[in-house]
């Protein structure tokens, strides 16, 4: 009887659940290591920092997205493809933003499968509504960063930077903003999660001040002043949005 | 172990996989709903200088930096142009930050409060609207398969035939009740009815399974116990629904009461099983009207603070026991009746709240019983007032009960009723008195009220009289069916006289006058006239009665020479001692009473006379 029962177990494809939980369980592990990191040094802790992370976050990401392929409840699949999404981004690796992308487009498209009238998976759903925003910020930041730890930019780094601002609050604060509203009329969703989405908001909002004077320091088009203006129609509707808020730190 | 059969094997295999089915499902949704840990974007520094500019460019203070601002000479290309400047340009900042909208003081704070509440954990779902937990999914699961295996194969339950059918029945209620977890909106409507419901089933299959094999006999088939405890269970769940606030209670009531109520029917289906296979003792009929009215009994204030739920217990089941004899007093072509049994428990809520001892709380279920019995031996006679008869039983219940109290009460100090009746003798004679009352058509109906409760009165304050502790409670009960079946036999003739008060009644005078005669007798101390007690005194009463009942109006006028008869023939006794016994003075009352009320001379009864009597 008990074969039986382990039989039926598997055939009905515990192996997804399982393999989401460890998956799930290694994202997070990772998580805190790259956060103690970020503030502890690695004799204090006795962690081994240092190793680039980000191969690891991608193969959580890619991983999970080849699991989701074999859930079939739907809601298990829109999970592991949130999984997907928030590892992809989080490495910040080229292969990985691909794979948050493409988890995102198919996890949007299987939370609109969703009917109204049942159990959906809000938060996971709203992350990966979220995710577009996410991962071009992500990828933006990657070019401003370079853009930072340079003092003599070549042009083509200069086309780059250019070309990221230029796009930045559209495709970050826009897209967001966007499915904003649909997000906030949830009652299931969690309090966190809209918490989390009001920090990045300002994350958006800083972090176009940032691509902001790096234009103004060389002189780029869109200039300083039109990249702030982009800035107006949120910072209306969000009195929260203020440079106060953002922290001077350099 | 009994033998693994095809079907027996095939239902396994479908559990195991539903059940399988059902556990990963419950793991799933327990590892995607888990709280996640989410690090928020990355963000670039910015200068003081960068923040100092955006935070004047903004749309609510561009003009001051732009060109003829007050603030723009403060400024060169998005810098403040020299230290000064840029104090100044703080300062200012510092000041409209603090003069800034509440919005922004506030939104840092809540944000603050919001990362040390979350820690950076994001939840799947709002607390209040959240599916089913893993372990409600396994155990709703569970619950799915162990009744459709009972459905299937019951004898697995050991239940024995007769719980086979009563399983099979039950399991088809509860899959019926049973939540779609997958819908929100009925679970999240009715999540607790389901738990109620399905504890109130499970509270249903233990009480089945006890009668099932106790009564390894009992044979109802399984649509109609499906139709009959559908018919238990749907009265409870429909005051669940309709009165929210009443939970707390009905969920004790559901514990306490739903078993031994279930047991109930089952063991009303045993007594009278072709009443169950009667189609008016099924859904939407008398199992109903008598469910959901004990049901409401104890759910509403005034009658769950009369009624016990032991009280109501007895109470169903002496209305079970009438409807299953009777279903036509609750049910007619057209459904149920006027709610009878509601009705019968008011009056007898309401009558007792005023009764003397010993009717008080206490004994209001075993009144209730009690009209209910009386209800079920005269039918004819209650079913020939059509739709009325709903109301005359609670009127004939407050008329006894009320009448007792008018007389008990005539002297209020008298503690005579107390000191003769035991509950259950207090009982047994209002018990007598409404079944005596209930098969006399003429005493039934609004008309005859006056007469019910001076009727009642009369034996009431007969009790308080003094003699009356000369009989014994059982010897009252005998005597008060007595005047009961006298009074129905003459209309207006013993009781209920208009203008005339209790003690002005023909039966009032007529009991009490040989009752206090007789209590004369004991006024020497033992002797051989101390005949007239117990039986004897009963049957002399019994016999003055008749003799009124049957020439009233002479008896009015000479009620009292039953006095002089009773001293007569203790006289007799007392001076022929060796002749006069018991049987000799109620054979000489019983030749003499109706004479003596008619003419009310006693002059001839001499002890010659009746000596002569006697042998003749």
């Amino acid at each position: 009887m008990r074969f039986l029962a382990c039989a039926a177990l598997l055939i009905a494809g515990c192996q997804t659940a399982a393999s989401f939980s460890s998956l799930q369980a290694s994202f997070s592990s990772l998580q805190d290591l790259r956060q103690r990191c970020a503030t502890a040094t690695d004799a204090a802790q006795g962690l081994q920092c240092g190793a680039d992370e980000a191969p690891l976050f991608v193969d959580i990401a890619q991983r999970a997205y080849a699991v989701a392929n074999n859930a079939a409840d739907p809601r298990t699949r829109i999970g592991l493809l949130r999984l997907a999404a928030t590892a992809g981004w989080e490495s910040g690796a080229t292969d990985g933003l691909a794979v948050a992308e493409a988890a995102a487009a198919d996890g949007q498209a299987r939370c609109a499968e969703i009917p109204t009238n049942g159990f959906g998976a809000p938060r996971d759903c709203a992350l990966l509504r979220m995710a577009p925003a996410f991962i071009a910020h992500v990828r933006a930041y990657a070019v401003l960063r370079q853009a930072l730890a340079t003092s003599a930019p070549d042009a083509a780094l200069r086309a780059k930077l250019a070309s990221a601002a230029a796009g930045y609050v559209a495709n970050t604060l826009g897209s967001s903003e966007r499915v904003r509203s649909r997000i906030d009329g949830d009652p299931s969703l969690h309090a966190s999660v809209r918490a989390f989405l009001d920090r990045q908001r300002l994350t958006f909002y800083c972090t176009t001040i940032a691509f902001a004077d790096v234009a103004g320091q060389w002189r780029l088009e869109p200039g300083r002043d039109a990249l702030l203006r982009q800035l107006d129609p949120y910072t209306v509707a969000h009195p929260e949005l203020a440079a106060g808020n953002c922290g001077g730190t350099a | 172990m009994a033998a693994l059969t095809p079907e027996l094997f095939a239902f396994a295999v479908r559990s195991i996989v539903r059940l399988g089915g059902a556990a990963r499902a419950a793991w799933e949704q327990g590892v995607r709903d888990q709280p996640i840990k989410l690090a928020d974007l990355p963000q670039p520094p910015i200068s003081d200088d960068a923040a100092l500019w955006a935070f004047f460019y903004d749309a609510s203070q561009r003009q001051r930096v732009a060109p003829g601002g007050d603030l723009a000479h403060f400024w060169d290309d998005g810098k403040p142009v020299d230290a000064e400047a840029r104090d100044h340009l703080r300062r200012e900042a510092l000041r409209l930050w603090a003069e800034a909208p509440g919005a922004q003081t506030g939104w840092l704070q809540g944000r603050l409060r919001e990362e040390g509440s979350s820690l950076g954990v994001l939840k799947q779902w709002a607390a209040e609207r959240q599916p089913p937990g893993p372990l409600d999914r396994l155990a709703l699961g569970f619950a799915d398969v162990v009744f459709e295996f009972a459905a299937a194969h019951p004898v697995a339950l050991g239940a024995g035939s007769g719980g086979e059918r009563l399983v099979s029945a039950l399991a088809a209620n509860l899959r019926s009740l049973l939540p779609d977890v997958d819908d929100p909106a009925d679970w999240q409507r009715q999540s607790a009815r389901y738990a109620f419901a399905e504890r109130s089933l499970t509270v249903v299959l233990r009480a089945g399974l006890a009668v099932a094999a106790e009564q390894p006999g009992l044979f109802i088939r399984s649509e109609q116990y499906q139709s009959v405890l559908g018919e238990l269970l749907q009265p409870l769940l429909r005051v669940f629904d309709e009165h929210p606030q009443q939970r707390p209670s009905l969920a004790e009531l559901r514990d306490v009461l739903l078993g031994p109520m279930a047991r109930a029917v089952l063991a009303t289906a045993a007594a009278h099983p072709a009443a169950f296979a009667g189609r008016r003792f099924g859904a939407d009929t008398a199992l109903g009207a008598v469910t959901a009215a004990v049901l409401d009994a104890a759910t509403t204030g005034e009658l769950h603070e009369t009624f016990t739920a032991d009280g109501l217990l007895r109470i169903y089941r002496a209305a079970l026991d009438v409807a299953a004899q009777r279903p036509g007093l609750f049910v007619d072509e057209t459904g149920a009746r006027a709610d009878v049994v509601r009705s019968v428990l008011s009056a007898v809520a309401a009558t007792l709240a005023s009764a003397p001892p010993p009717f008080g709380g206490g004994l209001a279920a075993d009144v209730a019983v009690a009209a209910l019995a009386a209800l079920k031996g005269n039918v004819p006679g209650l079913m020939r007032l059509g739709a009325d008869w709903g109301k005359v039983v609670p009127a004939l219940i407050e008329d006894v009960l009320q009448g007792l109290a008018e007389g008990l009460q005539a002297d209020p100090a008298d503690l005579s009723f107390e000191h003769l009746f035991t509950n259950d003798d207090a009982v047994a004679l209002v018990s007598t008195l409404l079944r005596e009352l209930a098969r006399t058509p003429g005493l039934l109906g609004e008309a005859a009220r006056g007469e019910v409760r001076s009727l009642v009165a009369a034996v009431g304050m007969a009790v308080t009289a003094k003699g009356s502790q000369l009989l014994r409670s059982s010897d009252w009960i005998e005597l008060a069916q007595a005047a009961a079946t006298e009074a129905a036999r003459n209309p207006l003739r013993l009781a209920g006289v208009a203008q005339r008060g209790v003690g002005e009644q023909l039966l009032t005078r007529t009991l009490v006058t040989v009752l206090n005669a007789a209590d004369q007798g004991f006024a020497g101390g033992r002797s051989a006239a101390t005949l007239l007690f117990g039986d004897t005194l009963r049957e002399s009463l019994a016999l003055s009665i008749q003799a009124a009942a049957g020439n009233a109006a002479r008896a009015n006028q000479y009620v009292g020479t039953l006095a002089t008869l009773v001293a007569v023939l203790n006289g007799l006794a007392l001076r022929h001692g060796e002749r006069i016994g018991a049987r000799e003075w109620l054979f000489l009352y019983r030749r003499h009473v109706a004479a003596v009320l008619d003419t009310g001379l006693t002059s001839g009864l001499t002890d010659e006379a009746l000596l002569a009597e006697l042998t003749g």
